[in-house]
């Protein structure tokens, strides 16, 4: 057609004389999108359907309860930093403040732990229970640094991720409503991201075996992470 | 007395041609943004009525109720002549095109064309070059850089076409021996212009595509440089005149014209004339087949530069409309 190449790529060859003559480069890209109109509608209708997120997802945040299936050295925790311990259903957070440590935005959080008052003979006197707990998610990148850095894996990611809200308050949650919000995440797909000991499971690995074309990046030899990158903390 | 009757029924005819025309471009809106939409492997409107079938009410409705601004200094004269401009020309093409033979009806003779001069295709290129002054106007007047760089950009690839598609037009009516769409039609009954033809119908499908601002010759709007082309300033139903023009009166108006030139008009498609289908049907059907043919290839190409559909314009396609001129005389010399 007449047209000079222009660009970098030095590959491009000019156009033979067939081609030019019988428009053969168009013929290739009416064929393409044809072929495309016949298929399938791949978007999501939103408002009317939802789609799951993975497991993996990084969603609002959540603290989730006692309930029996903790971690093997969550007792030891729990005495370490003197801390009531917890019946089923109390809150699994320590106060420890790793999350705001590992946070790269430490103001996000407000934690503060109180003594119990209590008289001296009681079996609790001198032990600390947790008081407040509050998340200004509008300054959260949604890193996950926090729910690495989690001794007791209390701060978690859920797949929730309609956070809007009229006004900024809106933003900020507090125990109660993160507590609840682990707690429906946990009853609808709990099983899906914590094992027994709420460890990860074996295939919720960075990626997955199948996936040779990463592991032939690391030369076969992957970085080793345990669940939840337990060696990284 | 006559004159009168005369004129009732051109106002007639006229009116439902015009409102046909509205409410047809207003489905070719929703036609193409589902093909689209499909292309892309989306749905394309979807909510507003059954797989979006009232979405074209629902847009005219947005677009004649918003607020209608005019920037302070803009040509005001020219600015809103603009918008006219481009609309009105394109849909006054509809005046010579004929949509059929004459018929009767309860004795009466119907004759589906407002007008069958013997200057038809001369009128309808003089019509559609006056649209695209329109567009020219719209980036003078709007007063700001990006239209005046449309308007420029479109001036640019008027004078490309315009040639070619006039040479390109002199190979049918050798063949049929007049301007008038209704006698090219009539000449096509045994054999379709398209045969000898095929260089010019090249040509014309190029000059149709520049003509209507669709890619890939659309850079009088070219969205990723120039904001919006020369619209940038309209909006409300001003803003509106223009793609309805462009994009789908003259697309299809255009469309119907070119297969008036090479496809036999509203003769039947060849081997299928013993189906009972009447006339219009056949004709419509080619036409919706060659508007698709422009959606399709619309949606697939990216854009030329300007300087591209210059030079496209001059070293190929002018040759090409002259190359077919002699062609075809040869052709009616062997041939008769």
């Amino acid at each position: 057609m007449g047209i000079k190449k222009v660009g970098l790529n030095r590959n491009v060859q000019p156009q033979t004389l067939t081609e030019k003559i019988f428009f053969l480069d168009f013929m290739k890209g009416l064929k393409t999108t044809i072929k495309h109109l016949f298929r399938k509608v791949i978007t999501v209708d939103f408002p009317f359907e939802l789609v799951e997120p993975a497991p993996r997802f990084r969603g609002v945040h959540g603290l989730r309860n006692v309930d029996g299936t903790e971690k093997e050295d969550f007792d030891a925790w729990v005495k370490k930093l003197k801390i009531k311990p917890p019946e089923m259903g109390e809150t699994r957070c320590i106060a420890c403040k790793f999350c705001q440590a590992a946070c790269p935005v430490p103001e996000i959080f407000i934690i503060k732990a109180e003594k119990l008052d209590v008289p001296e003979d009681h079996p609790h006197h001198g032990l600390k229970v947790l008081s407040q707990f509050d998340m200004d998610l509008s300054k959260c990148m949604f890193c996950g640094l926090c729910t690495l850095a989690c001794p007791t894996v209390c701060i978690i990611h859920t797949d929730v991720y309609d956070l809007s809200s009229y006004t900024r308050r809106g933003w900020v949650l507090n125990k109660e409503t993160l507590s609840k919000i682990a707690d429906d995440f946990i009853a609808r797909r709990g099983k899906e991201k914590y094992d027994e000991k709420s460890h990860w499971p074996d295939w919720q690995k960075i990626w997955d075996d199948s996936d040779t074309a990463r592991a032939k990046a690391w030369d076969n030899n992957p970085p080793k992470l345990g669940p939840n990158y337990a060696d990284q903390q | 007395m006559e004159l009168v009757g005369t004129v009732v029924v051109l106002v007639i005819k006229s009116v439902i041609f015009i409102l046909g025309m509205f409410l047809g471009a207003a489905y070719l809106t929703l036609l193409e943004r589902k093909f689209a939409g499909h292309v892309q492997q989306r749905p394309g409107p979807l909510h507003v009525g059954p797989h979006g079938f009232l979405q074209p009410i629902a847009d005219a409705l947005k677009v004649l109720t918003k607020e209608d601004l005019v920037p302070d200094n803009v040509d005001k004269v020219l600015f809103y002549l603009a918008s006219l401009m481009a609309f009105v020309p394109a849909i006054m093409i509809l005046a010579v095109v004929p949509f059929g033979d004459p018929f009767t009806i309860f004795g009466v003779e119907i004759k589906p064309y407002i007008t069958d001069i013997n200057v038809g295709l001369l009128l309808a290129l003089a019509f559609g070059s006056i649209s695209i002054y329109g567009v020219i106007f719209a980036g003078w007047a709007s007063n700001s850089k990006y239209p005046m760089i449309g308007g420029l950009r479109k001036a640019a690839v008027l004078i490309g076409y315009e040639v070619a598609l006039g040479f390109a037009l002199v190979g049918p009516i050798m063949m049929a021996g007049s301007f008038s769409l209704r006698e090219i039609v009539e000449a096509q009954q045994n054999i379709w212009f398209i045969i000898p033809n095929i260089l010019a119908f090249v040509v014309v499908i190029f000059c149709v595509l520049a003509e209507t601002g669709r890619t890939p010759f659309d850079v009088q709007e070219a969205e990723a440089e120039l904001v919006g082309g020369y619209v940038t300033e309209y909006t409300g139903m001003k803003f509106g005149l223009f793609p309805l023009a462009e994009w789908y009166i003259a697309t299809f108006v255009l469309s119907a014209i070119t297969v008036i030139l090479f496809f036999g008009g509203w003769n039947p498609i060849p081997f299928l004339g013993w189906l009972p289908i009447p006339a219009f049907v056949w004709f419509f059907l080619k036409v919706f087949l060659l508007f698709m043919f422009f959606l399709w290839v619309h949606w697939t190409l990216p854009r030329y530069r300007v300087d591209q559909i210059t030079e496209l314009a001059w070293k190929v396609m002018l040759p090409l409309a002259l190359a077919n001129i002699f062609i075809v005389a040869i052709w009616i010399i062997i041939f008769g």
